[in-house]
């Protein structure tokens, strides 16, 4: 098997568990809204009310679509498929697991191992803005456009904090590289601690931008029901409307991934380097494959369950803060992360430069 | 790089969008449509870089003009909701002299560049020392030493533009407080 044969193998595994993902996290986001307004929430589909996203799914497929007589119809139909596409596109870059072997032979749990993985999800992330513009602008409807322009704005001003946070984080880890960066802080890696304990606030900074650039409350502003109707997608009906829906959903797995692999270790076990479970593994009498295989899933395992912790703290910010007023929104990015973000770059590059001998 | 010598079927299929959505930049009468085609065109070169191999040059073009530069111009186009361009064409004798004369100097210009680059052996060697700067710490190396001088030139005139931006951005109230009336 090539490189490239377990690329195509990963592809449609990866597509599956994040489109899987999406009904979870629409049930864990209504059963958990409802447990913390102390309601009931959706429990009449199935038992506990676990069928209510087959459910919701299916009366969304089966609901007329409706395309304004005034829309642009190409960009109309184009928008959705663009709201899902970058996040999806963008994942093929983060390792969720260690290496497996396979005849002797090392695969990367990781989709494609680019040098470059860092600034590839950056790019990929940043064509986001284009579905939420093109909506607003498609449906050919004011509050739609307002809608569209406030995520374009917002977006873009919380992107360049990211950027100036990502200087820091490269300069930290020595490379652009997503799995040499996981490498890096793992048991005798580069670092050797989790990231977040040398950038804590590059990531505060990149957390608060994930909700921003994810558009979720408290920085839902494009949407802003009770001011917007629904923002860009007021006009957006059926599965179209779904596809937005999704679109938000794997964006906040690639928001948490990205934080994950970036800060907390990624795949790794805390206090067991790669090869030490290896060693344990095949300790326990498997032979060198099986151990391997057993020690990818292990790690997924961990990966999943980091991710699923940020995911769940997405759902409990958005049922606990209000939301911003347009100008807050744009103070808090300008003169609050941007100058913190420069800040930390200056405090990295003195580190860097005192303490070079120490390699961080 | 193994791709560098004969281009395979999704470099050619990148290629070929690439030149339609170029097209469609200057055809399409909505502004709007123009812009989107604009983004898609560089989004797709970007992914010709990525597909010879050169993944730091295809990601940079993809995040500084498709993901900033192009959503800027379809934003500053959505806001100020421009009509779609109706067009005063010049006479036929006029259409055709500029098309031949356009076309002409295009075509030998396009023939220049293709015979001086990638179809002889000398441009084949060419383009197998430049995928020795894919990566990122080549290219950085590479601004801090041989072209320094342009790079902080660059810098510089950014900085004066940025400048202006905010000279011209303030309200007129605020200009006549710096200059002290």
């Amino acid at each position: 098997m090539t490189n490239f044969e377990w690329s195509l193998l990963l592809v449609p595994l990866v597509g599956i568990a994040l489109l899987t993902s999406v009904p979870i996290m629409v049930t864990i986001e209504r059963r958990g809204s409802a447990w913390m307004q102390r309601r009931v929430g959706p429990n009449r589909v199935g038992p506990l009310g676990l069928l209510q996203p087959i459910s919701d799914a299916i009366k969304l497929v089966f609901k007329e679509e409706n395309i304004p007589a005034q829309a642009h119809k190409v960009l109309f139909i184009l928008a959705p498929a663009l709201a899902v596409l970058p996040p999806m596109f963008a994942f093929s870059v983060i390792p969720f697991s260690g290496t497996v072997l396979i005849g002797g032979q090392e695969f990367p749990g990781q989709i494609a191992n680019v040098n470059v993985g860092l600034l590839l999800l950056l790019a990929i992330t940043s064509l986001h803005v284009f579905s939420v513009l093109a909506a607003g602008w498609a449906s050919n409807n004011k509050f739609s456009l307002m809608g569209a322009l406030r995520a374009s704005s917002q977006m873009i001003s919380y992107e360049i904090a990211i950027g100036i946070t990502i200087t820091s984080l490269v300069m930290a880890y020595g490379t652009l590289d997503l799995r040499e960066i996981v490498r890096a802080q793992e048991v005798g890696g580069k670092l050797g601690h989790w990231g977040v304990l040398y950038q804590p606030l590059a990531f505060l900074i990149l957390w608060v931008c994930s909700f921003a650039e994810t558009n979720r409350l408290p920085f839902d502003l494009p949407e802003g029901e009770s001011e917007l109707v629904a923002g860009y997608h007021t006009e957006y009906s059926g599965l179209k409307f779904g596809l937005f829906m999704m679109g938000e959903y794997v964006a906040m797995i690639l928001a948490s991934s990205f934080l994950v692999t970036l800060f907390f270790g990624g795949f790794n076990l805390p206090f067991i380097s790669q090869a030490e479970l290896r060693d344990l593994i095949v300790g326990w009498g498997f032979p060198l494959d099986q151990a391997s295989w057993i020690q990818g899933l292990i790690q997924l395992a961990a990966f999943a369950s980091k991710v699923a912790v940020f995911m769940w703290i997405f759902v409990w910010v958005r049922w606990t803060l209000p939301r911003f007023r347009y100008d807050q929104l744009m103070d808090l990015g300008w003169k609050v992360l941007l100058p913190l973000g420069i800040l930390n770059v200056i405090a990295t590059v003195l580190i860097t430069f005192f303490y070079s001998g120490r390699g961080l | 790089m193994e791709s560098v010598g004969s281009p395979n079927v999704v470099q050619i299929v990148l290629g070929f969008l690439t030149l339609v959505t170029a097209l469609s930049v200057v055809l399409s009468k909505n502004p709007v449509v123009s812009a989107v085609n604009l983004m898609a065109t560089l989004f797709l070169t970007g992914a010709l870089y990525i597909g010879l191999g050169h993944f730091f040059m295809g990601a940079i073009q993809i995040l500084i003009y498709a993901g900033a530069i192009a959503v800027l111009f379809v934003f500053i186009v959505m806001l100020l909701d421009l009509k779609p361009l109706s067009l005063t064409l010049p006479g036929r004798a006029v259409s055709i002299a500029g098309g031949v004369f356009v076309s002409l100097f295009l075509g030998l210009g396009l023939s220049v560049a293709a015979f001086r680059s990638s179809f002889g052996n000398q441009g084949a060697a060419e383009v197998e020392s430049l995928a020795s700067i894919a990566s990122p710490s080549v290219i950085s190396l590479q601004f801090l030493s041989k072209y320094h001088l342009p790079f902080q030139v660059a810098g510089l005139l950014i900085f004066a533009t940025v400048m202006g931006v905010v000279v011209l951005g303030k309200p007129k109230k605020q200009l006549d407080q710096v200059e002290g009336k």
